[in-house]
């Protein structure tokens, strides 16, 4: 197990680094009265963020009459928060564009999954009114980040996983640990930390699948229950599938009751939907 | 051809193959009558639109199983297809290993699909809804089978 950590973590070491444009962008959206000809100036000097943003943008459920051609055009449409979410997004892309042969996961499908889970992370951003919700859109967008570096180590030793999970009634990620020494959770935090993300944002993609940790604090709940969600209605499902426990005081400490749980999933499927379906219209 | 999640799709004679996606806690509900030839194949995402607090607009009745069935089961009819005919194939629904009741949605459209076709003297010929794993529903109208590939096993093929 001890070679397989050193391989893992030697894997770990070839992963680009974030993009320093994004982090630069994050910093100065920290501020309220960002000047957006300044953040404009930023960004436009990385062409593939630009145009992801921008085809993300035009692809939203905000529902846009004309087409957004500019940064410029594109922040005075959108609100902080949705420029945080559509940044963080449109760098996810270049990782989450391959496919995870061991999970499972067509590279649409990996993408899918991340876009997901940033909705709904979004949606119960917005129903609860959490205050800072933009460590909440990155941990979701970017919270099985970690299954890019794990994927080779997963696909060889499935079986014994699955075996594990059906046999022994462990979760999926007890499974890698036991066979991996690690997971994919453990494995994305220590990435966002390398990239050197805030504390908030690592926490909780290192907690999305821990019935413990994820229930410590509002925002890891809630990118918790955004990928259970998406995994729900089946949006890019890994091996893993639903091979989790789901702690009984999640929605507590979401912020949510009971009887919302099911709006929610509408509300956000419906959102998700929306994107799917221009980004799909918009590729072809 | 691919069928989206809350819609359904009934083709009479087709040689096209009709299939879901990954289901997640949706349930696929398959109809095949072999004698006339009509074949099928619903995905819902939750099981009635009344346990929605608050309620959601926009959303269609299909997304719903209790909603839905009535819809389906004519749309069979109109496309030829004869009640006594139809067999009825289920898969999805699955379930995480341990969950609050509320999370447990698959469990809740498998059940539901059961009640409402046994409410109207139908029976599923055969399912394999709960798994944790993912799961898609694949309906092959030149065979007249129906086949459920759920990650980490066996095809199988009705």
């Amino acid at each position: 197990m001890v070679k397989v950590l050193e391989y893992v973590f030697e894997e770990l070491n070839t992963v680009p680094n974030f993009p320093e444009t994004a982090f630069r962008a994050l910093r100065m959206l920290e501020d309220e009265n960002v000047n957006f000809q300044d953040l404009a100036k930023v960004i436009r000097y990385d062409a593939t963020i630009t145009a992801n943003f921008l085809k993300l943008v035009n692809s939203a459920y905000i529902g846009l009459r004309r087409k957004v051609e500019s940064l410029a055009q594109a922040f005075a449409l959108l609100g902080l928060n949705q420029i945080r979410f559509f940044l963080v997004a449109a760098c996810a892309g270049q990782y989450l564009n391959r496919a995870l042969h061991g999970y499972g996961l067509s590279p649409y499908e990996v993408w899918l999954h991340s876009l997901g889970s940033g909705v709904f992370a979004e949606l119960i951003a917005e129903k609860v009114k959490i205050k800072n919700p933009d460590h909440v859109f990155t941990a979701a967008l970017l919270h099985d980040i970690g299954k890019l570096v794990l994927d080779l180590f997963v696909g060889g030793e499935l079986e014994v996983i699955r075996e594990l999970v059906k046999d022994e009634g462990l979760t999926f990620m007890e499974a890698e640990i036991m066979v991996l020494g690690t997971d994919h959770a453990v494995i994305g935090a220590e990435l966002l930390r390398r990239w050197g993300f805030p504390q908030e944002t690592i926490f909780a993609v290192r907690a999305h699948h821990d019935e413990d940790w994820m229930v410590q604090n509002q925002a890891a709940a809630i990118v918790a229950l955004s990928n259970m969600l998406t995994n729900l209605l089946g949006i890019g499902m890994g091996a893993d599938g639903l091979s989790y426990r789901v702690p009984p005081k999640l929605l507590k400490v979401v912020g949510l009751k009971d009887r919302e749980l099911f709006s929610v999933i509408t509300e956000g499927f419906k959102r998700y939907q929306n994107l799917k379906e221009n980004l799909l219209s918009k590729a072809h | 051809m691919r069928v989206e999640k809350g819609r359904f799709l009934i083709l009479k004679e087709p040689k096209e193959i009709l299939e879901t996606e990954t289901l997640g806690a949706c349930v696929a509900l398959a109809a095949v009558d072999r004698e006339e030839k009509v074949f099928g194949l619903w995905v819902f995402v939750l099981p009635a639109e009344r346990i929605l607090a608050p309620k959601v607009g926009g959303v269609p009745t299909t997304f719903f199983a209790s909603e839905g069935i009535d819809e389906f089961l004519a749309a069979l009819e109109e496309a030829g297809a004869k009640r006594e005919n139809l067999s009825f194939y289920a898969a999805g629904g699955a379930r995480f290993l341990e969950a609050p009741t509320v999370f447990d949605l698959g469990g809740l459209n498998a059940s539901m699909i059961r009640k409402l076709l046994k409410d109207r003297g139908f029976k599923l010929a055969r399912e394999a809804c709960g798994r944790p794993f993912p799961c898609r529903m694949v309906l092959n109208p030149q065979e007249a089978s129906v086949s459920v590939k759920i990650s980490g096993e066996e095809e199988e093929k009705w």
